[in-house]
């Protein structure tokens, strides 16, 4: 087959640009630790949300030295803590946020950052995100769940570490 | 001169029937776009919040499935009957496969717009990617199945005229544009099974209420598994009117005949095994196999721009013919005033500016900033709402006067409609990325919310919203535009010569290709064996890890009492919010009453 | 001055749009924020440009292009 020079250089060229694409986000997730969303969570059954050890009791978890587990529970049209009760996580912390739905698909979006992750039941979506300095971020849920879904948001605190005390956590 | 209609009458007819559905789809769909815009950048309210995700519904069905997808049926049995210089095999097959698709779209429609008069007890507010366990009404998925299978009986059709064709042409070479159909055609086999068996095994029968349950990570990666090839079964009539029209409308014609033969079995092979990159923050869902999608995805990147070179090549070409010279001042000597060419022209542009949104959106790692925001449909409203409508809206210049053997009612109307559709398109899309990276979310009635504001870098966000109204506005003209446009040219006389309707030979003829590209039992074996290795482990561990069935049970779109209460309850912000705040919450609970009984 | 057909005109005309729109982001990266207002000067001043050339072409004709259609 005949292909023309200049095919062939564009050919080299747009092959040169994917490989670069594919190098840029395998740096991503090796060098700069951008983990996925993935199968760690596990699964959970959707209709025996408060047989679960920790979902039962939806919030904030301490597990180590300024860590801590945050388990949400996304509901028609709430997440619970988030919407009624704003999440609590202290400043200058480790947080893995565990989020499940007990009814349809919900997403779950820490406005202006990229914490952003599907809530999806039988599903539990885990992301771990570094907290800052104390300021209060909203949450919004992404994805259509039905006649009232522009009205399924919350909040998250991030609270300064003097002011952080223990009835903030749920153990 | 005869042209399409004087030598195909009967095919002429179905063609100008699938068109006749599809600019009655567009026109409908427009509309509830337009209010969509309005509504949702607040400018202007005319429907209630919950009504709003009825419209989107529609949107979303008539704009991405039934206009495009009857167009394409259209565009494609022109090609097949132009191509082959042959009747279709059977014409009383392909009416059938017509009033399969016509019957199945209006049982769907009819059960999305019932939404909208409470008197009938029927709802199908799920959006066009119906996610389980949302529940839509059951005529909603049978008409849906329905329309699938009259796209697979169109198929049917086209290599049944396909297989009487090699029987008088033993050692030809397939024709280009019946070889582009056919490639088509065999993705759109392979990626339709997913979403058939969602559909047929598991959503209708749930919905009717022989199965209690459905895994709803199941149903979802079964539509993504047919979700993004049908992306490319919208691009691929765009991408047979660029290689084989536009360079004819420029004045040339095609550059490379094999190259394009190539372009369109890596569309076979790669346009499947990619649709985890949809579900790349999907949990439970491992990581290995996200990154296998994204490869694939990367790779896909590779017919796009081949095309680009030689659509760009053959327009380039097509310029010189006509007396243009230098390294750029050759492009003023295009037929800039056809609206044909500047509409497929101004398309494939806008495509290049979508191709690299949607390489963002690849993009593993950064998809966390813009997954399910904004940035979302203001790209794929350049791909699919610019590169192919567009393209669709231009080639009907070019096509519905060989259909219809009358010629168009106004070109200057056409040119100006054609660029008002990318104006309003440059103004809607770029204001709806640049909204996403701020984190607005798509799919949102009312996306202002009562804990927090978006921040933008740049303007403001009133900014943005003005611009989303104001480029949905020109594209809702640009629309009114097309039709009058198309119906007018129906209502003229017959002519003789419509139109020039001859496509030259291409530069490098079909002679120079491989004859392995002809082959398309070996394309299709590969493209199953792909899709096998990029979909087994991760449906078998879906299944493994919850079941078959799930155990998820329907869930309506529209809440009861009880739940009106308690999502009411539950917008009051805590009172330790900033004071500020605590004057708000009662307006949200009204709202939210006020919504919810509406919804009832 | 080559002359542009009204085809032409109309098309540079809606290339235009982009960079106006696009205009004050860019400035924004380099640090300066510019108001609303000048986005439409932006975009007025390229369509005066544009006008311009589309007028003179049509005044002085100085060879025959008119094949451009």
């Amino acid at each position: 087959m005949e292909i023309h020079r200049y095919e062939k250089i564009w050919l080299a060229g747009a092959l040169l640009l994917i490989v670069g694409f594919i190098a840029t986000i395998s740096y991503g997730a090796v060098g700069a630790g951008i983990e996925m969303v993935d199968d760690d969570g596990g699964q959970i059954e959707p209709n025996a949300i408060s047989d679960h050890p920790k979902f039962s009791e939806p919030g904030t978890y301490k597990t180590g030295e300024n860590e801590y587990d945050v388990y949400v529970v996304a509901y028609q049209f709430a997440f619970d803590p988030g919407t009624s009760d704003p999440i609590r996580v202290p400043a200058n912390s480790e947080v893995t946020f565990h989020i499940t739905s007990r009814d349809v698909v919900h997403g779950f979006e820490i406005v202006g950052t990229n914490a952003n992750t599907m809530a999806i039941p039988g599903q539990v979506a885990t992301i771990t995100v570094e907290f800052g300095e104390p300021t209060e971020y909203g949450l919004l849920c992404h994805e259509y769940c039905g006649s009232a879904h522009h009205a399924m948001e919350g909040s998250i605190q991030v609270v300064p570490q003097s002011q952080w005390n223990e009835s903030m956590v749920v153990n | 001169m005869a042209t399409f209609v004087d030598r195909y009458p009967d095919e002429a007819k179905v063609v100008q029937a699938s068109f006749a559905v599809a600019f009655i789809a567009l026109g409908i769909g427009a509309f509830f776009g337009l209010i969509q815009a309005l509504h949702r950048t607040n400018i202007l309210r005319v429907i209630d919040s919950v009504d709003y995700y009825t419209l989107l519904t529609a949107h979303g069905v008539l704009l991405a499935l039934v206009f495009t997808i009857f167009f394409l049926v259209g565009v494609f049995t022109w090609a097949i009957a132009k191509g082959f210089e042959r009747p279709l095999p059977d014409i009383r097959l392909t009416w059938a496969w017509f009033g399969l698709m016509t019957t199945g779209t209006v049982l769907t429609a009819v059960a999305i717009l019932a939404g909208l008069v409470p008197e009938i007890p029927m709802s199908a507010d799920v959006l066009y990617t119906f996610y389980a366990p949302l529940e839509a009404h059951p005529a909603f998925y049978i008409g849906l199945a329905m329309f699938i299978v009259g796209t697979w009986m169109a198929g049917a059709d086209w290599f049944l005229a396909y297989r009487d064709w090699r029987g008088d042409n033993p050692d030809e070479r397939i024709p280009l544009q019946p070889f582009m159909v056919l490639t088509t055609m065999i993705m759109w086999y392979v990626s339709t099974l997913g979403v058939a068996v969602a559909v047929v095994f598991f959503l209708i029968p749930w919905s009717l209420g022989l199965i209690e349950t459905v895994n709803p990570l199941l149903t979802r990666t079964l539509f993504w598994y047919f979700g993004h090839p049908v992306v490319y079964f919208w691009l691929m009539p765009a991408y047979l009117l660029w290689y084989t029209v536009l360079p004819k409308l420029a004045g040339g014609r095609l550059f490379s005949d094999p190259l394009a033969r190539v372009v369109f079995v890596l569309f076979v092979l790669l346009s499947t095994p990619v649709g985890i990159h949809h579900q790349y923050v999907d949990p439970g869902i491992a990581e290995g196999f996200k990154f296998i999608a994204m490869t694939n995805t990367m790779f896909l990147l590779l017919p796009s721009l081949l095309t680009a070179f030689t659509v760009v090549a053959s327009v380039e070409h097509g310029a010189r013919q006509r007396g243009g010279e230098g390294y750029l001042s050759w492009l003023g000597a295009l037929p800039w005033r056809d609206p044909a060419f500047a509409g497929m022209a101004l398309a494939g542009l806008m495509f290049a500016a979508g191709g690299f949104s949607g390489m963002v959106n690849a993009g593993m790692n950064i998809n966390y900033l813009v997954h399910n925001t904004l940035w979302v449909p203001g790209h794929f409203h350049m791909t699919v709402g610019t590169a192919v409508a567009l393209t669709m809206m231009a080639g009907t210049y070019w096509l519905l006067p060989q259909i219809t053997g009358k010629t168009v009612y106004s070109r200057p109307i056409g040119l100006f409609q054609v660029v008002l559709w990318f104006i309003g398109m440059v103004f809607m899309s770029n204001a709806m990325h640049r909204g996403g990276l701020l984190g607005i979310p798509r799919r949102t009635a009312e996306p202002q919310y009562q804990n927090f504001d978006f921040a933008a870098a740049v303007g403001s966000v009133g900014e943005i919203r003005m611009q989303i109204a104001f480029g949905g506005l020109l594209l809702f003209l640009s629309v009114v535009f097309f039709l009058f446009n198309v119906a007018a040219t129906w209502a003229e006389d017959r002519v003789d010569t419509p139109v020039d309707d001859t496509i030259p030979a291409p530069l490098s003829p079909p002679s120079g290709a491989p004859l392995i590209l002809d082959n398309l039992a070996l394309w299709t074996g590969i493209a199953v064996v792909l899709v096998v290795l990029a979909y087994t482990l991760p449906l078998a561990s879906i299944v493994t890890d919850s079941g078959l069935l799930g155990s998820s049970p329907g869930f309506p779109v529209a809440i009861s009492l009880e739940a009106l209460a308690e999502a009411a309850a539950s917008a009051l912000p805590h009172v330790s919010l900033d004071a500020a705040a605590g004057l708000r919450p009662l307006d949200v609970a009204a709202e939210a009453a006020e919504t919810l009984e509406v919804s009832r | 001055m080559r002359q542009l057909s009204p085809g032409l005109f109309l098309v540079l005309v809606a290339f235009t749009i982009p960079l106006a729109v696009e205009f004050r982001t860019v400035a924004g990266f380099f640090g300066f924020d510019l108001p609303f207002i000048s986005m439409i000067l932006f975009e007025v001043v390229l369509l005066a440009i544009l006008t311009g050339v589309y007028v003179l072409g049509r005044l002085t004709p100085d060879e025959d292009t008119a094949t451009t259609s």
